[in-house]
């Protein structure tokens, strides 16, 4: 079932109506049934790993929890026993949870590696392209549709963090295994996250449910603006994106650098898009999910882009890997021994820039098999490591020719950004790694503007009523992010208007939900691309 | 104890202008990178041991969060 459908749509109503009437009592085991229910009429066979995870997880942490319990009652015995037995302790708290990472982790390469590993030894034959040509490794329909459940490593991030804080001692577990279930398999955020928390989750799934007006017209605003990105803007400019990239040498090198930068825009609309009708669907119930993009197109640095992209993934790896690797022994030797040879200030990023790479070669490998994520992760890791030790250089060059940090300055680095992050984009939307070489360097050998013309634009099949369409929304969107990344807030806009704007607004966005879930049908057939993630 | 943190960010951050409760994770003032610093030099220079499962926002989202972090370590 797609969250764009009238399906979807038709299944919230219903489940709104059940939610705040007759089964407001049990909110949660509604939220908990709708959400196996909407897992089943994807695939009920993948349920099986849904509960292999809840299960595998709930129990570790009980166990983890106890074992918190029996540190905390370790009173009145002598220091040096007292410290033999919580050794003992947390050396099964840490066998439990690597236990439990083995047993998630371990079945989530397997769905997302097997069928390449299958391919490189050419035991599947079957030639398919999935996600509009990206992946272009021969590889069996049916056996990677069975293969993907969807949202696994969604849920199994936001499953094995809960077990992590555990761990950490953050907060006790959950007793009852239905409401932790809940919490894994929670309807919304099973097609492309955002990556949960326990500890910001709970509450709000098992409060008193109460009608809230502005959680329903900040959710329907959301899920307009999602349904904006996705159908006005994202569906539109993939038919560019994909000719292109099916075959770039028809292509002048200009008109395949302003392709990725297209697809740049095709991605942040779809994925955003996607959330953001989550997120709204989610507020309906009165649920707030963590934001999960916060206008990458404006960021100055790819550090900075990755603080803005895809949150909820990048503050996992920040907590759960990038700290750990940091703070664990062998690291702390290596950054102790950097200091000692290079000096306070470059010692710190020998640590640094091995933990970065790790960080980076994950977030490569997440997107999915192949060299090519391996090389964009490479890519991004470089690029932030060079940065940092080339930091008091570019300081320098900038005090020598006397450029301040003026709007001009943040501009060029806004620019700067969008170039560097379009050439990474390069690598995961390119059919393999030696075909995204290749596009680059045609890209900068046959960099000819004349070759973005009328006619390239008319040989792809968007009539003008869509170019039409999909430049005034790529401006509504630019101006939408613009006021946001400058505070204004259009709901806390409403919130100080009077009731009729309100009312008004709300009419008005419902009508143009209601007419572009069933008009734009046709249109929406296309999957999220971070689905099969 | 306070001067000593704020000594130690401003050598992190160079342009940090200390104010009472100012935020700094919620401002963008630290970022994951001089968390990692900030909690090495604090480790060295206070003789604590602050772990990963201390880097929390309410720990380190002000110069006071982090002085009674401290304090909590030293106390044992």
């Amino acid at each position: 079932m797609s969250i764009v459908s009238p399906q979807f749509f038709g299944f919230v109503i219903v489940l709104l109506f059940l939610y705040y009437t007759i089964l407001k009592k049990m909110s949660w085991v509604l939220l908990l049934i709708a959400s196996y229910a909407f897992y089943a009429a994807n695939n009920p066979i993948n349920i099986i790993y849904l509960v292999l995870t809840t299960t595998s997880v709930f129990i570790s942490g009980i166990i983890i929890h106890n074992l918190n319990l029996e540190i905390k009652n370790l009173v009145g015995l002598e220091k040096s026993i007292k410290a033999k037995r919580k050794n003992e302790i947390i050396r099964k708290k840490k066998q439990i949870l690597v236990l439990a990472l083995i047993i998630n982790f371990g079945m989530l390469s397997i769905f997302k590696y097997s069928a390449y590993i299958y391919s490189l030894f050419g035991l599947i034959s079957n030639k398919f392209e999935v996600f509009h040509g990206t992946y272009s490794e021969s590889v069996n329909v049916r056996l990677l549709n069975i293969m993907q459940p969807l949202g696994i490593s969604f849920y199994i991030f936001q499953a094995t963090g809960y077990l992590i804080d555990l761990y950490r001692g953050k907060f006790p577990a959950e007793k009852n295994p239905f409401k932790f279930a809940l919490f894994v398999s929670y309807f919304p955020q099973m097609v492309q996250g955002p990556i949960g928390r326990w500890d910001l989750l709970k509450d709000q799934f098992f409060r008193k449910v109460k009608i809230n007006y502005d959680d329903l017209r900040d959710g329907i605003l959301l899920i307009i603006f999602g349904f904006f990105k996705k159908v006005m803007i994202s569906n539109r400019i993939a038919v560019i994106v994909n000719a292109v990239f099916s075959d770039f040498r028809n292509y002048s090198g200009a008109f395949v650098f302003l392709s990725v930068i297209f697809y740049g825009i095709r991605i942040y609309t779809d994925f955003s898009g996607g959330i953001d009708i989550v997120r709204g669907v989610s507020k309906l119930f009165g649920i707030d999910m963590s934001i999960n993009f916060r206008r990458p197109f404006f960021a100055t640095s790819i550090a900075d882009f990755w603080r803005r992209w895809h949150i909820t993934l990048g503050t996992w790896l920040k907590d759960y890997l990038f700290y750990p690797i940091n703070f664990s022994s062998p690291m702390h030797r290596l950054n102790k021994f950097g200091r000692k040879h290079f000096g306070a200030k470059y010692g710190k990023f020998l640590s640094l820039s091995i933990s970065t790479f790790v960080i980076y070669f994950i977030v490569g490998i997440w997107h999915g098999a192949g060299f090519k994520y391996v090389a964009f992760g490479i890519y991004n890791g470089s690029i932030i490591t060079l940065s940092l030790l080339l930091e008091d250089f570019y300081s320098k060059i900038k005090k020598k020719l006397n450029i301040g940090d003026g709007k001009l300055y943040k501009l060029f680095m806004i620019v700067r950004t969008n170039i560097l992050v379009c050439i990474g984009r390069f690598f995961t939307r390119a059919s393999g790694f030696l075909i995204a070489l290749k596009m680059i360097k045609h890209s900068i050998l046959n960099f000819d503007l004349r070759g973005i013309n009328r006619e390239v634009f008319a040989s792809f099949s968007l009539t003008q009523n869509d170019y039409f369409v999909l430049i005034v929304s790529v401006i509504i969107l630019l101006i939408c992010d613009y006021l946001a990344e400058n505070d204004f807030n259009f709901s806390k806009y409403l919130e100080n208007s009077s009731k009729f704007l309100n009312i008004l607004v709300i009419i008005i966005l419902v009508s143009f939900l209601f007419v572009g879930v069933f008009y734009a049908d046709g249109y929406v057939k296309t999957e999220f691309i971070y689905r099969q993630y | 104890m306070k001067e000593q943190i704020i000594e130690i960010i401003s050598d992190l951050i160079p342009d940090f202008d200390y104010e009472e409760g100012t935020l700094l994770l919620e401002d963008g003032i630290l970022d994951s990178f001089d968390i990692v610093n900030l909690v090495l030099e604090l480790n060295e220079e206070f003789g604590i041991n602050i772990g990963v499962e201390d880097v929390t926002e309410e720990n380190f989202n002000t110069v006071e969060a982090i002085q009674n972090l401290i304090e909590e370590k030293l106390e044992g």
